[in-house]
């Protein structure tokens, strides 16, 4: 009987797996904060967020056959999938918003269905899946002991330089608190002068290009399909509400370790007893826990408000 | 005449709340609009302010009619509406509440001003400036409410129940404010009260409301002083 070597044995594997573990968790943080901006101004999760991903995805893999440079094709990207949040926001968010919750989610599962024949029917010709190229390129690179790909660190840096655009976003300028004031006190807001419904729109927008950033991103290492977003928008929901649904800073640090998790779990898991497969399982479990014991999430905050 | 609302009819769904209300507040004046629990006080208010499109009348802001505009449009003409239960941004800081106060405003360096002045009018501010709004008390809360509205720099402002749930200390120091707010920075003032001794202790005229018309009106000291319409509409 052949005896696979026991991961324990070789030291330069934990890093190598923690470091591809941020960098998948970077696409979890992304996908999770597309959720969060919405969920946050709108208390609404979208479950459409990954197909409309997709749909940009699928998109762009359309423009790379017609000859378009990698790079270009994420900046075409990002500025359809900003488009795509805003023009869903308008026309299919937009008349149910002052309804139920309930009727809003509902529409966003309509959405969900609605997106992914409309791409079945487009794409799902040929081969599948779709190769889809990624701006970093796949070579390795050596940090200390770990040997890494370009494209893990490129979205690793990626991601870290879209969470400090959308702190400063959301911090530093008056766009950026007037959307928070929206999403907290809608009707005070209107009393300050803010188009409470611009704000609205704006926030789906950054969402959508958010979302998109995160599917062209992970593209490349799961390959193109009508429903490949699908395990990246589980993840990102458990990353969400592992962070806490209504904290950016949550989605991100649920997405990192959430993803380091899954790859820690898929490699250090006995597999005579359990196996790799059973690493989203473990992964859940985990959150769980957590929510047993912080029912907010890990920055989620209860309502500070004192009557 | 800095507002005046004429046959103004609102309703809430099917709920009538205003039936053919007139009001009239001059420039420069406390207007106070008495009454009891759901005789439509904060619709007046709400109709004025933009939150609630009326059905019928017209609502004059300085001699434009302004009842089809939306709200965050009434603003930046000079409209503040300090609304019941104060709706601060509960999880903002003092700061951020003021800023947004000022949000309809591009003077950046007059906006800056602005805070240091309500500073000194509500020193409580100062202290409590990085502070969730959330947290503050009640009366500071209602504090920063009046800076948070003063800080768009209106020409009249709108407010509901300043008084309410807080402490008759804190009462009277708000009630200062409000008439210094009147008389030093000339702004003119449609206050809704359900204390009607207080309201018509600092406005010149006043209005009461009885099933969402007006039930009678008149100077504040005639108000005050007549026995029969104290104790059938006043209470006291």
């Amino acid at each position: 009987m052949l005896l696979t070597p026991s991961p324990w044995e070789d030291p330069s594997l934990f890093a190598e797996q923690v470091i591809a573990g941020l960098a998948t968790g970077s696409i979890y943080a992304l996908a999770a904060l597309s959720v969060v901006l919405i969920y946050r101004s709108t208390s609404v999760v979208n479950f459409a967020q990954g197909e409309m991903a997709m749909l940009v995805t699928f998109s762009m893999w359309s423009l790379t056959l017609a000859g378009f440079d990698a790079w270009m094709v994420i900046f075409i990207g990002l500025a359809l999938g900003f488009a795509l949040g805003g023009f869903v926001e308008r026309t299919i968010i937009r008349p149910v918003e002052d309804k139920p919750h309930l009727n809003v989610v509902v529409v966003t599962l309509g959405l969900f269905v609605f997106i992914n024949s409309v791409a079945t029917w487009i794409w799902a010709q040929g081969e599948l899946p779709k190769v889809f190229p990624s701006p970093f390129g796949d070579d390795s690179v050596d940090i200390g002991p770990a040997s890494v790909t370009t494209h893990s660190l490129g979205i690793l840096a990626t991601a870290l330089i879209v969470m400090a655009f959308l702190y400063l976003l959301f911090n530093k300028t008056k766009i950026g608190l007037a959307m928070r004031a929206s999403a907290q006190n809608p009707t005070a807001s209107r009393l300050m002068g803010i188009n409470v419904g611009r704000m609205l729109t704006l926030g789906w927008a950054l969402a959508g290009a958010v979302g998109a950033l995160a599917g062209m991103l992970v593209a490349p290492v799961t390959f193109l399909y009508p429903s490949f977003m699908l395990a990246v928008l589980l993840y990102a929901f458990a990353a969400a509400v592992l962070g806490g649904l209504d904290s950016p800073v949550g989605a991100i640090v649920g997405g990192f370790l959430v993803g380091v998790m899954e790859n820690l779990f898929g490699t250090y898991t006995p597999g005579d007893i359990l196996g790799p497969e059973m690493k989203l399982p473990l992964t859940l479990l985990v959150l769980v826990l957590v929510l047993l014991i912080k029912p907010t999430g890990l920055f989620g905050r209860e309502q500070v408000r004192r009557v | 005449m800095m507002l005046r609302l004429s046959e103004v009819s609102a309703s809430y769904g099917p709920v009538n709340a205003l039936e053919g209300v007139s009001i009239n507040v001059p420039e420069g004046t406390i207007v106070t609009l008495l009454g009891a629990n759901g005789a439509g006080k904060s619709t007046v208010l709400r109709c004025a302010s933009g939150l609630l499109r009326p059905s019928g009348g017209t609502v004059e802001f300085r001699g434009r009619q302004i009842q089809r505009r939306p709200s965050e449009a009434i603003v930046s003409m000079g409209i503040a509406h300090v609304p019941e239960g104060r709706e601060l941004f509960a999880e903002l800081t003092v700061e951020e509440n003021l800023l947004l106060g000022a949000y309809s405003r591009r003077d950046k360096k007059g906006v800056r001003q602005d805070i240091g002045r309500m500073e000194e009018y509500f020193p409580v501010l100062r202290q409590r400036s990085t502070q969730a709004a959330g947290l503050l008390s009640g009366g500071e809360q209602q504090q920063l409410a009046l800076a948070r509205g003063l800080m768009s720099r209106p020409r009249l402002m709108l407010l509901d129940e300043p008084s309410l749930g807080l402490a008759p200390l804190v009462v009277r120091g708000i009630f200062e404010i409000i008439q210094r707010i009147n008389k030093e920075d000339g702004v003119t003032i449609l206050l809704v009260e359900q204390d009607a001794g207080l309201a018509l202790g600092v406005a010149s005229y006043g209005y009461v409301m009885e099933a969402g018309r007006i039930a009678l009106k008149g100077d504040a000291e005639r108000l005050r002083s007549d026995d029969s319409i104290r104790r059938s509409y006043l209470g006291y």
